[in-house]
């Protein structure tokens, strides 16, 4: 066997070397009969002229070109001061003394008439037609018009010749139009859009900016449009219906509709519906709804997007809580000006109509005692807002920018609520109970404005900018309150209270401030930044209670203990400094400001005056360490800073719930927190594995924190804010992500940590509760394109509570699992399903099983290539939908249960469309 | 066997050499500087976050690269962004100042060191062959010297157009250019709207010791390489919407020969 493999591989590679051959031979001076040494010798392949080998001539002039393949070939032999020589040659065996001759340059001048011309030929005229001068039909498209023009010809396929050369690109305006095949133009423009039809020989895009000419040209045609031809639209349509038996049907409609020409965009979207979705998905914000980001793009190549958040103190509804009708529309107006002027404006009105069902456990630790307090509200609020939002974008130059933003929120908000609550102590002992409508009518509106001028200087690096705003807030309302109150002693009924009474809340707030930044380059690495912000702030609040009279049916007596007048001032003065460096790895700043507070509070009922001055401190430092590409560690250390809220300061009670009263605290200093924190990033490309992890730990000095004095015989509480020291809370959160390859499945892994140390105050002593709470995510996903989509997504975390008041300890697990699928079938069919199950550990004071089975379905079937889609589902199969919140603060334990819109059954369509070719819009 | 004995002179379009009368100089060791000018507003393709970026990040990204060559091996790396580069365009691109090529074109193997999404990768590899087509006729004069043209065609639509002096026997080029029978003094690639132009050539200040290549601890092979970016990337870039997809589709196939070459 051996023998004739090796007789087999000898006699192979005998054949081959007999077949590659070698070119050998020496190159000469024609004139002078000397050698060429370091000329060039290249082998050429002669149908394609790619370069097979090439070699240089020694000192003698003699070349070799090994393993030559056998076939025909050029060779080109070539010297800069010799005219290059090329030669056709066929290898079939080794070739030597090929032999050449070069004759220098120099001797050719002599003999041929120089005529060179220039390096560039002109290629190809420009021939212009005149679009209009070509008659058409009504609504023709541009291939029509071109089969009309005289040297141009469109066969059956669409294929554009002209002077019988084959048209490969079709300009609109002379850039592309949607993509590189010259047919979608010519197919989806209208004909009378086009003013003139250029046709020319195109260089490359690459030829025309670097200079180079790389000798492509393309046969073009460029479709000049007349002007304001450039437009078109786009839009979505989505329509859900769910018949409903006990309750009244569902419903949710989106209409968007964007339309553009040139740089002006007109954006609508109108939302109805009762199933809870209240704002535009992220993707449909994009197109349709106002610019509400902000984006910062720093120097360092680092880009921030946030939404400008102002809420203007309206209270937070989660709509997937209770029960929502809302009507949602908005306009969006966006213009630009010879590349220079933005302007981008958006009116938007929303109306929420809102009913909820709210159950609340609470329990409150008072040494040995306990406090239990359960409460059923039923809600109704109905809320209009009209939302006005303009921004100017100059670019004065190319040093100079100035940005111009204004808003204008109103709100009118009516509610009425409804709350049944009971007191019980140890072994269920009645402690009071009480019955309580509030009813409000209220009407807000809150105008805001702020300019951005920002000035770059020749020298690089320094920059001036200039931030000025202002806001109004103004709140008026009335809130009645009629409730019953009944006290017991001893488990037995001890006298009641009735109230009746009206409320006139009247606040104002003025605010104004501006702050000039400044950054200097001090050297290569280091630069300097200073700024400086100036504040001031006026405020009135102004609330008289009544109570109502039944003798004239009207709230006329004057409650003065519920009565109050105040007017507020606020100076602020923050300069502040930072040393920012960076070089390679290492990046670091330092700094800090100081804030220089006046605060003046005129309590004009009691003739009182508050008047304080504060020096607050903002130090910060961080440090970011990127030891290995992907691989960065940073550390970070802040001084923050917190005001007292004016409810907080203000010493007025409130009493709206008879048994739980709040009082404000005008002596109550500023809180201080020290907060350090270490991030650590880094990603492993070969491995495809991300890992981040990290902590932060906070100090407060003097914490505003509720001293919460607890009768626990009559159960009745008043809470007032105080300071206290010793709060220190933290948490620490790591995460890890990777792909396992043999399954293409992805792993993401993250736990957590948050702890605190939360000292409160009971009954004028400290109590120290100390809360502990480890959580592991973990996300599992695979898919495959148009086959299926598949995750799951589990939450398990441990909550723990303990506090100096008693021995017990309150702990319990709570596990949330999601599994989300979809299957595709067919390319056009696809089902999807979400099962939710959310496990909560049952304790000692709420002792029922809290678990919920959430399972929605969806059927979908899309049509024309995805431009409609209908689909059909159920949500809440299992009829278990239930909003349930635990949580501990200090020393209470609560818990909250929200209605939650159950099962219903649905069925819909949503219909994509975007003008593509004949639009009857002009 | 019998070859058609078919002689064609051929005659340079410039006529600038006509005058020289010294011997002639064949340069086969030094540095070459060249200035690598990229369009990177063109491969941001549209969309909303191009938008964002389009005011700040300028219409070119220019920097100048150093080719050091001597005995037919060559090192080749950054050197400096231009003047004109603002900060914010020299962070977006930091990753182009980590690219190392070296090139021994006598033992026929390479070492090429890349930025590869903020991760350094070393390939090792033997030097793969690049199939060029002469393109007699033709040429331009570059950084004083005149250069022929060549062109290329790689994985069937990425188009390279080259310049070549023979005046210097390097067979290098700038980056992953190279096997000419002369040093590439000019090169354009279209599709990724870069182009590298010489803009100096100097015989002195060459420390022929420092070209070499360096320590490289984990290596792999162009073969290896390719897979690693094709997997990494192909989930990146896709979307729903037909024309948006198109367009990644674009991004993430230059971004591939961004790397690649």
């Amino acid at each position: 066997m051996k023998k004739i493999q090796l007789l087999t591989v000898l006699l192979f590679s005998f054949l081959i070397s007999k077949s590659q051959s070698t070119i050998s031979g020496t190159l000469t001076d024609k004139t002078e009969n000397k050698p060429i040494p370091k000329a060039i010798v290249s082998l050429i392949h002669p149908k394609d002229s790619i370069l097979i080998q090439f070699t240089r001539t020694d000192s003698e002039g003699k070349f070799e070109l090994k393993n030559i393949l056998p076939g025909d070939y050029i060779i080109m032999l070539s010297q800069p001061r010799y005219a290059d020589l090329m030669d056709n040659i066929s290898v079939q065996g080794n070739l030597r003394s090929m032999d050449f001759s070069l004759i220098p340059k120099a001797t050719l001048l002599q003999e041929i008439i120089v005529k060179t011309g220039s390096p560039l030929r002109i290629k190809g005229d420009t021939t212009i037609y005149t679009a209009d001068s070509f008659k058409v039909s009504a609504n023709a498209n541009v291939e029509e018009l071109l089969k009309k023009l005289p040297g141009i010809t469109v066969d059956k396929d669409g294929k554009i010749t002209a002077m019988g050369q084959t048209v490969e690109k079709v300009l609109v305006d002379g850039e592309e139009f949607f993509g590189q095949d010259p047919g979608m133009a010519v197919k989806n423009l209208r004909a009378d859009a086009v003013k003139e039809v250029q046709v020319f020989d195109k260089k490359s895009d690459q030829a025309e900016f670097t200079g180079i000419d790389d000798g492509q040209t393309q046969k073009t045609i460029n479709l000049k449009l007349k002007d304001n031809s450039k437009h078109g639209y786009f839009g979505k349509a989505d329509i859900l219906a769910g018949p409903q038996k006990t309750i009244s049907n569902r419903y949710n409609d989106n209409l968007m509709f964007s339309s553009f020409r040139g740089n002006r965009k007109l954006s609508a979207y109108f939302l109805n519906g009762n199933t809870g979705q209240d704002r535009l998905s992220w993707d449909d914000m994009q197109k349709y709804g106002g610019s509400d980001f902000n984006t910062i793009v720093s120097d360092d190549g680092s880009i921030m997007m946030f939404m400008g958040g102002n809420s203007d103190d309206e209270p937070y509804v989660d709509p997937q809580n209770g029960f929502m009708t809302n009507v949602n529309g908005g306009l969006q107006y966006s213009n630009k000006w010879s590349d220079k002027y933005k302007f981008n404006f958006t009116p938007q009105y929303n109306y929420q109509r809102y009913t909820n069902q709210i159950q609340s456990y609470t329990q409150n630790q008072v040494g040995d005692s306990v406090l239990n307090q359960n409460t059923y509200t039923n809600n109704l609020v109905s809320r209009h807002n009209f939302k006005l939002r303009g921004i100017w974008d100059l670019n004065l130059d190319s040093m100079n920018s100035l940005k111009i933003t204004a808003n204008a929120n109103f709100y009118h908000t009516e509610s009425e609520g409804n709350t049944e609550s009971t007191n019980t102590g140890n072994n269920g002992t009645m402690k009071n109970s009480s019955n309580r409508n509030v009813s409000t009518n209220n009407n807000k509106s809150a105008i805001s404005g702020n300019i951005i001028f920002q000035h770059k200087f020749k020298k690089q690096r320094r920059t001036l900018s200039i931030n000025g705003s202002w806001n109004i807030l103004n709140t008026h309302g009335l809130s009645t309150l009629i409730s019953s109150n009944q006290s017991y002693f001893d488990g037995k009924p001890a006298g009641s209270q009735e109230l009746n009474r009206r409320k006139t809340p009247d606040m104002n707030n003025n605010n104004i401030a501006i702050t000039t930044t400044y950054t200097e380059p001090l050297n290569k690495d280091f630069s300097l930044q200073l700024s400086y912000m100036l504040s001031l702030n006026h405020g009135t609040s102004l609330q008289v209670t009544r109570n109502y009279s039944p003798a004239s049916g009207k709230y006329e007596e004057v409650v003065d203990s519920l009565t109050n007048n105040f007017r507020q001032t606020i100076t602020q003065q923050v300069p502040k400094a930072t040393i920012n460096f960076s070089r390679k790895k290492l990046k670091m700043s330092i700094g800090s400001g100081f804030g220089f507070t006046s605060f003046n509070l005129k309590d004009i009922t009691m003739d009182k005056i508050y008047d304080r001055h504060y020096v607050n401190y903002y130090p910060s430092s961080n440090i970011t360490y990127t030891y290995k590409p992907n691989h960065s560690i940073r550390f970070s250390y802040n001084g923050q800073t917190r005001q007292p809220s004016i409810n907080q300061l203000q010493p007025l009670r409130n009493t709206d719930d008879y048994y739980n009263q709040f009082i404000g605290n005008a002596n109550l200093k500023p809180a201080f927190g020290h907060s350090f924190s270490v991030n650590h990033y880094s990603y492993n490309v070969l491995k495809g594995i991300s890992a981040y992890m990290g902590g932060s730990v906070t100090f407060t000095r003097n914490a505003i924190t509720n001293n919460q004095i607890i009768n626990v015989d009559s159960g009745k509480t008043i809470t007032q804010p105080v300071n206290v020291n010793g709060n220190i809370s933290g948490f620490f959160y790591g995460g890890i992500g990777f792909k396992i390859k043999p399954v293409d499945t992805r792993i993401n892994i993250n736990p957590a940590l948050s702890f605190g140390k939360y000292v409160g105050m009971l009954n004028n002593e400290k109590t120290v509760s100390k809360t502990f709470a480890p959580t592991i995510n973990i996300n599992i996903n695979k898919e495959k394109e148009n086959k299926y989509e598949l995750s799951i997504y589990n939450s398990t975390s441990y909550n723990s509570n303990t506090t100096s008041q008693n021995t017990t300890r309150i702990h319990y697990i709570i596990n949330n699992l999601t599994f989300d699928g979809t299957i595709y079938l067919q390319k056009v069919w696809s089902f999807n399903t979400t099962y939710n199950y959310y496990f909560r550990q049952k304790i000692q004071q709420s002792p029922t099983d809290l678990n919920t089975h959430i399972l929605d379905v969806k059927f979908q079937r899309t049509f024309r290539n995805n431009e409609f889609t209908g689909y059909i589902g159920i949500k809440d199969l299992f009829d278990q939908n239930i909003g349930i919140d635990r949580s501990f603060f200090g020393t209470t334990y609560s818990q909250t249960i929200n209605e939650r819109l159950k099962r219903y059954f649905f069925v819909g369509f949503t219909w994509n469309f975007k003008n593509k070719s004949t639009s009857t819009n002009k | 066997m019998k070859a058609m004995k078919f002689k064609l002179f051929l005659f340079p379009a410039a006529i600038f050499f006509y005058f020289q009368s010294s011997a002639q100089q064949f340069i086969d060791k030094g540095t070459v500087e060249y200035q690598v000018k990229t369009n990177v507003l063109k491969t941001l393709g549209s969309g909303m976050f191009a938008d964002i970026i389009k005011d700040k990040l300028q219409q070119f990204k220019t920097a100048y690269y150093t080719l050091s060559f001597s005995d037919d091996k060559s090192t080749y790396k950054f050197s400096d962004w231009d003047n004109g580069m603002n900060q914010f365009t020299r962070n977006w691109n930091k990753n182009d100042e980590s690219g190392f090529w070296y090139f021994d074109f006598k033992d026929e193997n390479c070492l090429i060191k890349k930025d590869f999404n903020s991760s350094i990768i070393n390939i090792s590899d033997s030097i793969p062959r690049f199939n060029w087509k002469l393109i007699p006729g033709e040429s331009r004069e570059i950084a004083g010297f005149n250069c022929r043209k060549a062109q290329a065609i790689l994985y069937d639509s990425v188009y390279i157009f080259a310049f070549y002096t023979e005046e210097i026997t390097f067979p290098g080029g700038p980056a992953g250019f190279y096997g000419l029978p002369g040093t590439i003094l000019g090169v354009t690639v279209p599709r990724l709207y870069t182009s590298w132009i010489a803009t100096k050539v100097s015989l002195t200040g060459l420390n022929e010791a420092a070209v070499n290549p360096g320590k490289a601890k984990k290596t792999m092979t162009f073969k290896e390489f390719t897979a690693l970016v094709t997997d990494r990337t192909s989930d990146m870039f896709s979307s729903s919407d037909a024309d948006q997809d198109r367009e990644l589709r674009e991004i993430r196939d230059r971004n591939f020969w961004n790397i690649r070459l």
